[in-house]
């Protein structure tokens, strides 16, 4: 796996290098260099020698006169230069998130201060902030109150259980989520945050049971990576898994690469 | 340019258009294309002058990977092209009016040239199919009927050779 998993790595550093990453890979690669990796280091300190050397290894051109009017022109018309990337603008499916995850951490952190105390704090600052958002949501559709209130119906199940997804190594910077699960009646609702992917990757749910996964699906997308799915039958398994996959999920029937799990009862 | 000084933008255009420009019309093979993208890939940079950090890149390398991507979007979007590899030879060679700088240029070219003269016929293919046609490794392997797993040998390799033999300070 360790050996997998520095080919993984290897194979980015020299994409990163000829620039043939997308944004995700890119992200992940600094990611995994930041944390401290001198093999990729290393390949990276010849990274725009590499570049510039193969740039140079064109013929030089003369641009025309009228191209750098242009750009200077160009340049006049865009203004300063942005100092600071714009925050996202709130959509419904973000609010939609935010009521579900209020619901579920409502009860989660009843749950939580039951079972481990030691993370209240931290779930109370996340109810807070969650609970600020609901407040300023617009009205929901009657699909949606319908959605909640069988959300809520889970959630007040003393059955219920609220597990969190630990993130795996591969797993992307700020990747993370819950699972309310109830064994009763096989019902499960999932809420993932930071779940953004480029449009050839997909995330999809899998429950193990007796040590195998099998697939619940493909996870909605979502532009701000709040995702959140109600699964009518999740069977009995030991744990929840998330995978990121190739557009349109795994074809093999197994995982490709785990990014999240979740133990049941654990 | 981070400041918004349009002058310090001008004096950056001076340096290194030639350079992007270069790497434009090799993947493009069209002068008006070459300089759309070039033109594109300034504002570009112009924009997102923040997001450069020094110490990932030179402010060379930062510009001419920016051109190199707005020439490769320029490209897979003019749908009615077909880029045959012998069918459109690249433009010819134009030159500057400095020639100390040519003379500069052309001492650098010269090292480039035999950097990578001194790779594997099949490493510096597949590193020039990655860099100028913007081709993933599984992309490449198809293209060259190759395993997977050797193309990205021969990258690995490739890369590592040429970052021994390239200087890692002459660049302007």
């Amino acid at each position: 796996m360790n050996e997998n998993r520095e080919h993984a790595f290897l194979d980015l550093a020299t994409g990163f290098i000829l620039g043939n990453l997308d944004e995700l890979e890119e992200r992940r690669f600094l990611e995994h260099v930041e944390a401290g990796c001198s093999t990729c280091e290393e390949m990276l300190a010849n990274a725009d020698a590499v570049r510039l050397g193969l740039a140079h290894a064109t013929p030089p051109a003369q641009p025309s006169a009228q191209l750098k009017q242009r750009v200077l022109e160009a340049v006049a018309a865009a203004g300063p230069p942005a100092r600071a990337l714009p925050k996202p603008a709130r959509t419904n499916t973000a609010q939609r998130w935010a009521m579900a995850a209020v619901l579920i951490l409502a009860v989660g952190l009843g749950w939580y201060g039951w079972t481990q105390r030691q993370r209240g704090d931290r779930l109370q600052n996340d109810l807070a902030a969650l609970q600020q958002r609901l407040e300023e949501t617009q009205r929901f559709s009657d699909a949606e109150i319908a959605q909640r209130d069988l959300q809520l119906e889970l959630v007040r199940d003393p059955n219920a259980g609220c597990y969190e997804f630990a993130p795996q190594p591969d797993a992307p910077a700020g990747l993370g989520g819950k699972v309310l699960f109830n064994p009763a009646t096989r019902r499960a609702v999932i809420a993932l945050d930071n779940a953004t992917l480029p449009a050839n990757r997909d995330y999809e749910l899998w429950r193990i049971e007796d040590g195998v996964p099998v697939s619940l699906g493909v996870l909605p997308r979502d532009a701000e990576g709040a995702v959140v799915l109600h699964v009518a039958d999740a069977g009995n398994p030991a744990a929840f898994a998330v995978s990121e996959e190739l557009a349109g999920g795994s074809s093999g029937g197994t995982p490709r690469t785990v990014v999240l799990v979740a133990a049941v009862g654990g | 340019m981070q400041s918004g000084d349009t002058s310090g933008l001008e004096e950056l255009y001076d340096r290194y258009t030639s350079l992007m420009l270069g790497v434009s019309r090799r993947i493009l093979r069209s002068d008006d294309d070459a300089e759309e993208a070039v033109q594109e890939a300034w504002i570009y940079a112009w924009k997102r002058s923040g997001r450069f950090d020094a110490q990932r890149s030179s402010v060379a390398g930062w510009l001419v990977m920016i051109a190199r991507s707005r020439a490769l979007d320029r490209y897979r979007s003019l749908t009615s092209r077909r880029r045959v590899e012998d069918q459109a030879p690249p433009p010819e060679p134009s030159h500057g009016d400095d020639p100390a700088h040519e003379l500069h240029g052309d001492q650098l070219r010269q090292h480039v040239a035999r950097a990578l003269d001194s790779l594997d016929a099949n490493h510096r293919r597949v590193i020039e199919t990655a860099f100028f046609d913007g081709l993933s490794h599984s992309e490449i392997a198809t293209r060259f009927e190759t395993p997977l797993g050797t193309v990205k040998y021969w990258i690995r390799q490739g890369l590592k050779r040429l970052g021994d033999q390239l200087p890692q300070e002459e660049w302007r």
